[in-house]
């Protein structure tokens, strides 16, 4: 009897998002309530209209309990927007440093001044903050270890850079640069764990 | 009291319906019980999310009881509130009541 009148699609959609260790409980409490009470109150029509209801707004919750409960899925997520909120802040504040000196070319550092690779060291302190913190805050269950991981990930980048693209510069920057930012890294990870990050999650 | 120690709305609604439906909470009664109560469609997504939050919390607990002749031959989740959430259900009752006391005549209908 089961499934035997529900629509097909929001069928598969419910079981795809329900976590595991509900999904059977879920399934069978869905189908028995559509086939015991809403489809001889209602008729079928409605009665399907109902299930897709249930599932539309079911689905999004279910994938959040999901989610909480997939804690490799959350590492990853944390440690990649820990990265990438770090990206994002080098970006802005390389744009901002450009547009206040009217330097707005893309040009190799070298061109853009002595100042810029001094200028990328001390920018890289707040980003690597910033992508600490976030990494922290995402993997909150155990946020220095998270922020562990985002610096172990800056270190194998700025590896790869000392000796790939970056090969030409200075190497007072290039060892500056991976000096920085993982002690930053870590520091954004210990605020959010410290007194910071408590208050930021009751607010 | 630091606020994450309250409970939400649904929350309390959930803790609420397994207390009045005992030994026979599982998640389609529940969500029937709010819906018949409250006079609002729950989906059934929002009690299962809302169920394994509180449970992770310590304040319900469940056990799975097998396919048998009154389930239709499929396996039912049951859920149980727990002493803790009690405890917890009754916190976050006081603390509205405590921030209604004097108002009682803004409530009145016009």
């Amino acid at each position: 009897m089961a499934g035997a009148l529900s629509p097909g699609l929001a069928r598969v959609l419910l079981r795809a998002c329900a976590p595991g260790h509900q999904r059977e409980a879920l399934y069978g409490d869905i189908e028995e309530e559509f086939h015991e009470s809403v489809l001889p109150q209602k008729g079928l029509a409605a009665a399907r209209a109902w299930y897709w209801r249930q599932v539309v707004h079911s689905a999004p919750l279910l994938l959040s309990v999901r989610w909480q409960r997939s804690q490799v899925t959350r590492s990853v997520v944390a440690v990649c927007g820990g990265y990438l909120s770090m990206a994002a802040a080098v970006m802005l504040l390389d744009i901002g440093i450009s547009l206040a000196f009217g330097n707005r070319q893309t040009a190799p550092m070298e061109v853009r001044g002595d100042w810029y690779p001094l200028f990328n060291v001390v920018t890289a302190i707040p980003a690597a903050l910033l992508g600490g913190f976030v990494s922290a805050h995402a993997g909150k269950r155990a946020p220095m270890l998270h922020s562990a991981a985002l610096a172990c990930l800056c270190l194998l980048l700025s590896a790869g850079l000392f000796f790939g693209s970056m090969a030409q510069s200075p190497l007072w920057y290039r060892l500056s640069l991976i000096g920085v930012m993982i002690p930053a890294t870590l520091a954004g990870g210990w605020l959010q764990s410290s007194r910071l990050g408590i208050r930021l999650q009751r607010n | 009291m630091p606020k994450g120690e309250f409970l939400g709305e649904f929350e309390q609604f959930v803790l609420l319906a397994l207390m009045r439906l005992g030994k026979d909470a599982y998640g389609m009664k529940v969500r029937q019980e709010i819906d018949q109560r409250t006079g609002r469609e729950t989906a059934i997504g929002a009690v299962y999310a809302t169920l394994d939050r509180l449970e992770q919390k310590g304040l319900v607990q469940s056990v799975v009881v097998e396919s048998n002749a009154e389930s239709g031959g499929r396996a039912r989740r049951f859920y149980e509130i727990t002493p803790q959430g009690i405890d917890s259900l009754r916190q976050s009752r006081e603390a509205i009541a405590k921030l209604m006391e004097g108002l009682e005549g803004q409530w009145q209908e016009r």
